[in-house]
Order: C-alpha cells, then sequence, then structure tokens
C-alpha cells in the first residue's frame, strides 16, 4: 500500500514537473500579445506577382471587406522603392474611418503599407477600402491574378477593374489566450458544433487530456502492484 | 481458446480512459481545422457529397464539378480554396450565415468530377456518406463536420486495436496503457482523425491486421481468426491502394497457421484460409474495377499519373540509403528533392498539419528528432540483450517486418518512380503514409522501458504520456490559432 502510494506521488510529481515545463515553453506562447489576422479580403501572389501602378491622385480601392470591431490595422504591399503620401478610407454601413500614412513608413526594404484607423465600426459591416495616392510620384502595390487566390473582394483603380490587391486586416494585439473566446466563437460557427459543447471540449482538452493519460497509466501501476503484492513482476518481453 | 472480446464492463479502466482521450483529442482536430483545410480534404469530401447524394463515386478524369454547386459556394464564400497553405489567410468567419443562406437551395448532387480521389474504393467515403445523412447538422458544414466525426471513431478504434495489439506482446497493463496511448495522443495521428480523409481508416485497419496477424502467429489460427483477418483485409483493399502491401502480410500469416494448426480440424481451417483468401482476392477485384470505373481508360488503382518513372536498382538502392543516411562516397547525388528521413518521418510525421503549413518549431522536431534516434539505438540494445527471447518470438518479430517493412518498401518504390518520371510528379510520400506505423512506435516504447527497474517505469511511461499530451495539445492550439486567432 505504502509502495503504491508512494508511486503515485512520483508520478504526480513528475506530472508537475513536466506542466511546469511545458508552461515556461508554452507560456509566451499563450500570454504574449501579437496582431492577429482578422480578414484577408484580397491575398497576395502565390506564383505571379502583379504590379498596380497609382498614380499620384489615384485610387485603388477593394471590395466587399468584412470589417469587424476589432479591425485596427489595414495592410497592402508595395513594391516601390520610395514611398509616398497615402490616406486610407474604410467606408461601409454607417462607418466611415479615414487615416493618412506617411511617405517614409514604407518603401525602399519595407514592402508593408500600414495604415491604423482608431477604431473598428460597432458590429460587423461590409466594407469598401480605399487607398488615395496623395504624393507626387506614383507608387506601385502589390496584387495577384492567381486563380487560386481568388477571393469574392475585387480591386479597381479609378474604377477600372485590376488584378487583386492584397490586402490584409489586423485586429488589435493580443494574446493567444484573450483570444480563445473570439477563436471559441469562429469554431462554433463554422462547424455546426454548438458554443457550449466547443466551450466544453477546450476544459476537456485542456485537462481531461493530459489528466486522464497520465491517470491511465498510473491506474495500471495499481493494478499491477494489487495482482502482484506490490512489486511488479519483471516480464516485459514479446514471448514466443 | 482465443479469449472473447470483453464485455464494455470489463474493459479496464486505463483502456477506457484512454479511449476517451482519442476521442476529445480528435474531436479537437475534428474542430480546430477550418473546414477543407485538411490534405486534399476538398476532393475527399466532394467524393463523399456525391455518394450520398447520388449514390454514384464521382470520376477522376471527367465531370463537370469537383465541388458541387452547394459546397462551392460555400468554399467561395468562405475563402476556403485561398486559405489553403497560406498561412496569414484566414476565413471570413462572420459570412457563415451568408454562405449557408445562398448555398442551402443550390444542387449538392452535382460535384461528379474530376476528382483526384475518385480512383480510390468506396470504403471510406460510403462510411462518411452514411455520417453525411445521419448528420444533427443540416447544414452542408455541419454534415461535413459529422463526417469527420466518423474518423474520430476509427482513431478511437485504433486505439483499441493498438491496446489488443500490446495484450498479445506484454503482460503488464502499463505496457498496454503505453501503446495505446501512443496511439491516441500522437499528434499527426489526431489531427489526420479530424479531417475528411481516407487515412485514418487505412491506420485503422492496418492496426487491426497486425493485432490479428500477431494473435495468429502467437496462438493457433482458427477459423475465426482467418475470416477475421480476411475480411480486415479486404475492408483495407477496399479503402484504399495503399493497403496492397497488407496482403503481403496476411497471405504468409494465414499459410503459416493453416501448415501449423494440425490439432485443429483441417478441413474448417482450409475452408476458412480460403474463404480469407476469397474474400481477399473479391476485394482487390472490386476495388480494382471501382477504380477503372471512375478514371480514364488506361489507369488502375496502382498507377496514378505521373507514377511510372524508370526503375534502375541501382539509383534505386542509393535513393534508399541516402533517404536515411548521409551520401557515401561512391553514390551518385540522391535522385530528386532533398526530403529525407527528416521530412518524412519527423517533420510531416508529428507536425505540418492542416496543408503543411501549421508547424511546431525546429526545436520540437529536433527533439523529437532526438527522441526517435535514442529510442531505436535503446532498441537496439535491450533487443540484443533479450537475443535468445527474441529469437523465439521469431513468427512475432516476422509479422513486425512484413507489416513495416511492406509499407516502406512500397512508399519508397512509389516514390522513386514519381520522382524518376518526365511528368515530374515529385515526392509522394509524406508523414500521414506511415501512421499505421504509430502502434509498432508504442510497442517499441514498452518493449524499451520494460528494461529499467520496475519502479521507474510507469514513471517514465507516465511522463511520455504527458509529454505526448503537452505536444498534442500544441498542435491543436497552433491549428486553431492559424484558423481562428
Amino acid at each position: 500500500m505504502g509502495s503504491a502510494l508512494r508511486s503515485r506521488w512520483v508520478i504526480s510529481g513528475a506530472l508537475l514537473v513536466g506542466a511546469v515545463l511545458v508552461l515556461t515553453r508554452m507560456g509566451p506562447w499563450l500570454l504574449n500579445d501579437r496582431a492577429s489576422v482578422e480578414a484577408s479580403p484580397s491575398l497576395g501572389p502565390f506564383v505571379v506577382v502583379e504590379d498596380i501602378v497609382l498614380r499620384p491622385g489615384a485610387t485603388a480601392c477593394t471590395e466587399p471587406a468584412v470589417v469587424s470591431p476589432r479591425v485596427r490595422t489595414l495592410e497592402w504591399a508595395s513594391s516601390s522603392p520610395v514611398g509616398q503620401p497615402l490616406l486610407a478610407t474604410v467606408r461601409g454601413q454607417g462607418f466611415i474611418a479615414r487615416t493618412t500614412v506617411a511617405a517614409e513608413s514604407f518603401g525602399g526594404g519595407s514592402p508593408a503599407v500600414r495604415a491604423n484607423i482608431p477604431s473598428g465600426p460597432e458590429r460587423t459591416v461590409m466594407a469598401r477600402i480605399c487607398l488615395q495616392n496623395r504624393g507626387s510620384r506614383s507608387i506601385s502595390l502589390i496584387g495577384n491574378s492567381d486563380p487560386l487566390g481568388d477571393t469574392p473582394a475585387t480591386s479597381t483603380v479609378d474604377d477600372t477593374p485590376v488584378p487583386d490587391l492584397q490586402l490584409t486586416l489586423y485586429g488589435e494585439s493580443r494574446s493567444f489566450a484573450a483570444a480563445i473566446p473570439d477563436v471559441v466563437s469562429r469554431i462554433s460557427e463554422l462547424s455546426a458544433f454548438p458554443r457550449w459543447l466547443v466551450w466544453a471540449l477546450v476544459v476537456a482538452l485542456v485537462f481531461a487530456v493530459p489528466g486522464l493519460s497520465v491517470s491511465a497509466l498510473v491506474s495500471t501501476q495499481r493494478s499491477n502492484e494489487r495482482s502482484s503484492g506490490g512489486s511488479a513482476p519483471d516480464s516485459s518481453t514479446p514471448e514466443a | 481458446m482465443p479469449q472473447r472480446l470483453p464485455s464494455p464492463s470489463r474493459i479496464p479502466l486505463s483502456l477506457r480512459l484512454l479511449l476517451i482521450v482519442a476521442f476529445i483529442h480528435g474531436t479537437a482536430w475534428a474542430l480546430a481545422t477550418a473546414p477543407l483545410q485538411g490534405p486534399d480534404e476538398d476532393a475527399h469530401a466532394a467524393y463523399v457529397q456525391h455518394l450520398a447524394e447520388t449514390g454514384h463515386g464521382p470520376n477522376r478524369d471527367a465531370g463537370s464539378f469537383l465541388l458541387s454547386t452547394e459546397l462551392g459556394t460555400v468554399s467561395k464564400v468562405l475563402q476556403l480554396r485561398p486559405t489553403l497553405q497560406r498561412p496569414g489567410v484566414v476565413p471570413p468567419w462572420s459570412l457563415t450565415d451568408k454562405a449557408l443562406d445562398e448555398a442551402r437551395s443550390l444542387p449538392s448532387d452535382n460535384g461528379d468530377g474530376p476528382n483526384p480521389a475518385a480512383h480510390y474504393p468506396p470504403l471510406y467515403y460510403g462510411l462518411g456518406a452514411v455520417a453525411y445523412h445521419v448528420s444533427p447538422g443540416r447544414s452542408v458544414l455541419g454534415r461535413l463536420t459529422s463526417v469527420r466525426m466518423v474518423g474520430v471513431l476509427l482513431l478511437v478504434g485504433t486505439v483499441a486495436a493498438a491496446w489488443l495489439l500490446a495484450t498479445e506482446l506484454f503482460t503488464q497493463r502499463w505496457q498496454h496503457a503505453l501503446v495505446a496511448a501512443v496511439v491516441a495522443l500522437q499528434p499527426k495521428l489526431g489531427f489526420m482523425a479530424g479531417v475528411i480523409n481516407p487515412d485514418i481508416l487505412v491506420t485503422f485497419l492496418s492496426a487491426l491486421i497486425l493485432w490479428l496477424s500477431v494473435r495468429a502467429v502467437r496462438r493457433k489460427l482458427t477459423p475465426k481468426l482467418a475470416l477475421a483477418l480476411g475480411g480486415a483485409t479486404a475492408a483495407a483493399l477496399l479503402t484504399h491502394p495503399r493497403c496492397l502491401p497488407l496482403v503481403g502480410l496476411t497471405v504468409p500469416v494465414l499459410l503459416f497457421g493453416a501448415l501449423r494448426g494440425r490439432d485443429l480440424s483441417r478441413r474448417a481451417l482450409a475452408l476458412s484460409v480460403t474463404s480469407a483468401g476469397a474474400l481477399t482476392a473479391g476485394a482487390f477485384l472490386i476495388a480494382t474495377s471501382w477504380s477503372r470505373a471512375h478514371t480514364a481508360p488506361g489507369t488502375s488503382a496502382i498507377d496514378a499519373p505521373g507514377v511510372n518513372g524508370a526503375f534502375q536498382l541501382r539509383q534505386f538502392i542509393s535513393y534508399l540509403w541516402q533517404f536515411y543516411f548521409p551520401k557515401l562516397g561512391s553514390m551518385e547525388p540522391k535522385v530528386g528533392p532533398p526530403v529525407g528521413y527528416r521530412q518524412i518521418f519527423i517533420e510531416t510525421g508529428w507536425g505540418s498539419f492542416a496543408s503543411l503549413e501549421v508547424n511546431f518549431s525546429a526545436g520540437v522536431y529536433d527533439l523529437i528528432w532526438l527522441a526517435m534516434a535514442a529510442l531505436t539505438l535503446a532498441t537496439i540494445v535491450v533487443a540484443a540483450r533479450r537475443w535468445e527471447s527474441l529469437r523465439a518470438a521469431w513468427p512475432t518479430i516476422g509479422v513486425f517486418v512484413l507489416y513495416s517493412g511492406g509499407l516502406m518498401l512500397m512508399l519508397h518504390y512509389v516514390s522513386y518512380r514519381a520522382i524518376t518520371s518526365d511528368s515530374g510528379a515529385g515526392v509522394v510520400l509524406t508523414g500521414r503514409y506511415l501512421l499505421g506505423l504509430a502502434p509498432l512506435l508504442g510497442v517499441m516504447l514498452a518493449f524499451v522501458i520494460s528494461a529499467l527497474p520496475p519502479r521507474s517505469r510507469s514513471v517514465v511511461a507516465g511522463g511520455l504520456a504527458a509529454a505526448l499530451a503537452a505536444l498534442a495539445l500544441s498542435g491543436v492550439a497552433l491549428t486553431a490559432e492559424r484558423f481562428y486567432g
């Protein structure tokens, strides 16, 4: 009996040490804030890069784009060596946001054209997202015409259709742990599982999977000790 | 006399716990992976839907659409195709209702091809079609989730088969539990259980056949056992061409059993072995005729397009060596891309989720590589120490060699032919094809740990189970973040 108890303590201790080690490694991944993709209305190139020229005063637009209340950053890609001042606009169902992009924030080694908006809409809206060149020189935006990257959104420059502009919307930075309620609700949407069931599964996954796995091994220790009166027989080789 | 399977109330506690673990693990993967994002999942899902809606399989080389208009519309609105293999691209979750509303009245029975999976035999897709029809969720996304749950149940079955295999090999309960735990927690296996793909049925049937074969050579082959083995092999042939090497296991096992079973009624045994052979042959004929009926003339279940390169024995041996080991001085450089043991056994065998784009960090793969290398070395050392008892168990070892060797030889052969083909089909070998080896991995671990002092065995086994659980959870979390975070 004492031996069984000792084994359980040893196993519990090993589990605890394991859990601490795992959390040490996974903790930063779970808890550190990072930008999360909220929507990818129009994708970047998979194989062939399309350069879309935006002359001074011209406006490139993409629609429809799903803009949720969490959206804070719009990101295009540019292949221009020198940036130009730009005006980004998000317009959709009772929501409008405008913001400027400084010329020096992109170009050269930095292809990402980022526009931060102060706040997203109160509820998710379908929007038209535009970028106007307010500088004196043309810039090139990166787009794609790959059928595999085709999305429902279309892009135009001054209302003339062009290949899809690469456009990604990011939400406020947050950790994966903080995102779990949204993750659960999105999984529920796409899987047709009720939300409460997805929550139950998350709890089961985090606690029951490691707990039951180790318990399964511990319970065999108990049954071995019961059957052998405290000392397990040494007979483990595949037998003829 | 063969033992009967225990009634549910007599299933050992540890097995019951591990079956629950497998169910939760598989279900988590089914939900963490966005629809149609598994390997070739669009083709497999389209096959299931077409079979369910029309009673016929799609065609590999002809037809109007891969996806039915209903499924295609949902895929289009939710950007499921562009999301494939592109980290940083996510489906617009909030458009789910819109997608389902648009798709509701559209045809669901016109996904007749061309479908690259159409030449596979229909068993897995038939099971999927049943789930499609009985699904509590009536939307197409609900039905796809139900089809994924078939894989989860097959994972649970695989864990049970692994446990049964362990009970044939080992006397101690912790060893049975460890073998089953390895299968229940292997992250790639859990992932494949959670997507629509026949590989999980291949894995389940492989584990079943491995258990039955070991049982047949360690005990006496009975008529029931012979029929079970024949039935399982027939089912495997009706699942996937990749199961063909299993025939190379079951035929010798049946012959071995028939020749050895002198104290049984020879007539009954001969009859059952013949029936098992007939089942297997019948399934092979059905599978090949199904394949022919659903492909363009001139191709078969085995010869996929592009897998027809020239064969040179010397080059093949060099390719095999360099797949596992560094090139020797006298060898030509390896044919094909630089893909070898690490990429197949470690990276895509333990990770590379979704359509290969979700991965553990390089450090985690390094650790797995080290652990596998240590396990291989330890197995050799322990085997050398127990050589006498292993030699006495040669029929069992023979089963393992035929099982794993047959699979690997076929995969390497097909991959080599693809690499050397003019069409540039590339490497057609990936880690998920090796999932049938998971029970053997558990057996190796249980064998090696048994060499440790008795008191430390459960602790080491428990620690391994905890490490595997951590790996499994990390994989699910990484995938959930990729699609939904």
